[in-house]
């Protein structure tokens, strides 16, 4: 089986393979109050879970212990803050890019290694990839292996679910 | 180009799914779903639902709109009027490879012909491969004909602030008028009411505005 020495190198190896979406049958949906997640390729302790944010909405700082991760911009409106930073403002990169795509499209961020973040999503709502791999435990969704305030209802149900089974 | 909503979805697949989203109109949220566009071009269009776990949508067409759809993951029984829909439930199982056995099946939903869906506790995620015939795509959320999902959905739709407002004030007034036990017939006021009424009221005057330009 491929495995990958970091996540970046599996991020690599997944865009030149031509992005292949297989979501898995085992625990492919994740719900919270601010966002839908597909987890749209699983292989070992790697995956790739594709996040849909909903509009005007913001998580606390938090983290995800043991796993390290790297994001990719999609599209929308959308802000990573690391380590208790204030939200960079992107307002400047808010413009059509080519084909009518976002011009942040497919541009990464650092990779956060269960070191705390957020999340801020403006009036367009928006969308990115989160590449990540797990160090100890079989992958299923970063918005179960969540250290910090929760999201809310859905989200907690979400983490109960995970512990329980 | 592509000839029909078929021809695009054969292509895109073939294509290996390529993620492009557009920056215009990219995720649409409603009472239990979300969208976003993986890829725009032209009158065509490929949306990924993403549905709550239960969810259902009732009985709908998106006109002007030819669909295909086509299983990714979860547990979603797709309906379409006037076809045998057999019962999803007997497809829950992974394949060899560990996706869903359905992942990748279609079903092509044509234009004027009303669908619905059901979800089951796994919630469930697809592709609408959609080719708008008579205007730009936007999404099939809002390009909706028959009842909606709920108050998200009608905000979206355009109706929600004014329908939402008389629902919200009639509830509160059948609430209020609500017997606490058997021998009460009579309301402790008219407020209620009276409020649910103007708000009707208020609506057929801006309507009656709008008839007149």
């Amino acid at each position: 089986m491929k495995e990958w020495n970091e996540v970046e190198a599996f991020k690599d190896w997944w865009m030149a393979a031509g992005c292949p979406i297989r979501p898995p049958f085992e625990h492919p949906l994740h719900i919270t109050d601010m966002a839908y997640a597909l987890t749209i390729y699983r292989k070992g302790q790697y995956q790739i879970e594709l996040y849909i944010c909903k509009p005007n909405t913001q998580t606390h700082v938090h983290a995800h212990p043991g796993i390290e991760s790297l994001s990719v911009y999609l599209t929308g409106n959308l802000s990573f803050a690391k380590d208790g930073a204030e939200f960079p403002d992107l307002s400047q990169f808010q413009k059509e890019g080519a084909n009518g795509t976002h011009m942040l499209l497919g541009k990464s961020l650092e990779t956060v290694n269960g070191t705390p973040h957020a999340l801020k999503v403006n009036e367009e709502g928006g969308s990115f990839l989160l590449f990540q791999r797990w160090s100890n435990k079989k992958p299923r969704s970063v918005a179960t292996e969540y250290d910090g305030v929760t999201l809310g209802k859905k989200h907690d149900k979400q983490i109960e679910n995970a512990n329980v089974e | 180009m592509w000839n029909n909503v078929e021809e695009f979805r054969d292509w895109y697949m073939a294509s290996g799914m390529p993620l492009r989203p557009p920056f215009k109109n990219p995720v649409f949220v409603t009472d239990n779903a979300m969208s976003l566009c993986l890829f725009r071009e032209g009158r065509f269009q490929v949306e990924l639902y993403l549905n709550e776990p239960f969810a259902t949508s009732p009985p709908h067409t998106h006109p002007g709109v030819e669909s295909a759809f086509v299983y990714l993951a979860g547990n979603i029984q797709f309906n379409l009027e006037g076809r045998n829909n057999p019962d999803a439930q007997q497809w829950q199982k992974p394949s060899p490879e560990g996706y869903h056995m359905l992942f990748g099946k279609t079903v092509s939903s044509p234009d004027g012909i009303p669908h619905w869906l059901k979800i089951g506790p796994e919630g469930g995620a697809f592709l609408s491969f959609e080719y708008w015939k008579d205007q730009d795509p936007v999404s099939v959320t809002v390009n909706w004909n028959g009842d909606s999902v709920g108050k998200e959905h009608d905000k979206i739709l355009n109706k929600g602030d004014k329908v939402s407002k008389i629902q919200d004030a009639y509830e509160d007034w059948a609430e209020e008028w609500k017997p606490v036990n058997k021998m009460q017939h009579h309301p402790s006021s008219y407020e209620g009411f009276e409020a649910g009424w103007m708000a009707a009221i208020e609506v057929m005057l801006e309507r009656l505005e709008l008839a007149k330009t």
